[in-house]
């Protein structure tokens, strides 16, 4: 019995996962991706009717809702990633992790830059220093953190190990994040759709922002899968070089 | 739509300079690390491809 994943992980990949990658990078995933966000965009500035309190300004919603459940979304990737890595030694599933972690860097960028751009006409304040806001400044401090160790080694693959424990420590942020609005007293709302009596919003608003974040899973599988075939490329000619030179000049943990 | 309801549309009740800014952040952002990183996949692919001499 054949895994796809597992082997996509590990070190063989199977035709399964070839194709899969193949496809996400193609230019007809692609010219889906792009259709997702002209359906969303439309639906989000148009078509979706203004909010009853915070009127047109709530249409910030549907952007900044999305980056911040794949700021987090992309870190706990990582986290299992890693794990995966430190547990069986894929290859892959480090190559996957450092694949997604600028992705993710620029999720918490968007999700930050939005919150204030949300913030100043709704409170008066581009930034407050509430568990939420932080917790998430935090996130990105820990993103840049993970970037800046993957480039501090001298070889790419001393630098897996210690990248790998550094991205499951810095999931421990995440449940933070999760539970910043309900055990502080904060500015930041509380959720109104990840709840356990069902979504608060309005379906003429629900849907909109199911759309947009369709367009930004879209996206990311995107960029993934182009990354992942960039960084997939380069470990083939550092192999390669190194074949060619006869000695050892970068070792893999794995 | 008329050039008058377009501008209203535009202004967003004087929101329109945070949602247009949230908008474009979100919309330039993806389309300039998407062509960073695609445009990195290329030289990769390129230098990947060169014919390379036998000393090499």
């Amino acid at each position: 019995m054949s895994y796809p994943l597992f082997g996509f992980l590990g070190f063989e990949a199977t035709d399964f996962s070839v194709t899969t990658l193949s496809f996400f990078a193609s230019t007809r995933f692609l010219k889906i991706t792009l259709l997702l966000w002209g359906i969303g965009l439309i639906l989000a500035l148009v078509v979706s009717p203004p909010d009853s309190q915070q009127g047109e300004g709530m249409r910030i919603l549907y952007v900044h809702v999305p980056a911040s459940w794949f700021a987090l979304g992309v870190l706990t990737l990582m986290a299992g990633a890693s794990a995966l890595f430190l547990i069986f030694r894929m290859p892959r599933a480090d190559i996957l992790a450092e694949t997604l972690a600028p992705l993710g860097t620029l999720m918490t960028c968007f999700s930050l830059t939005t919150g204030a751009l949300w913030g100043k006409p709704m409170w008066g304040a581009f930034w407050v220093w509430d568990a939420r806001l932080t917790s998430m400044l935090i996130l990105l401090f820990l993103y840049g953190g993970i970037l800046s160790l993957r480039r501090a080694f001298s070889t790419p693959f001393a630098a897996q190990q210690p990248v790998a424990l550094l991205t499951l420590v810095a999931w421990l942020n995440v449940p933070l994040i999760k539970g910043s609005v309900h055990w502080f007293h904060t500015l930041h709302q509380p959720p109104s759709l990840l709840k356990t009596v069902g979504p608060t919003l309005h379906p003429q608003m629900l849907f909109p922002l199911l759309v947009m974040s369709f367009a930004f899973a879209a996206s990311l599988l995107l960029l993934t899968a182009w990354r992942m075939q960039m960084i997939q490329a380069r470990y083939k000619m550092l192999a390669r070089t190194q074949r060619a030179c006869g000695q050892v000049l970068w070792e893999r943990s794995g | 739509m008329m050039p008058q309801a377009f501008w209203s549309w535009v202004a967003m009740d004087g929101f329109g300079v945070y949602v247009w800014s949230a908008y474009g952040f979100v919309v330039g952002g993806f389309v300039g690390f998407g062509y960073y990183i695609w445009r990195a996949l290329q030289v990769q692919l390129k230098s990947d491809s060169s014919p390379r001499s036998p000393d090499s």
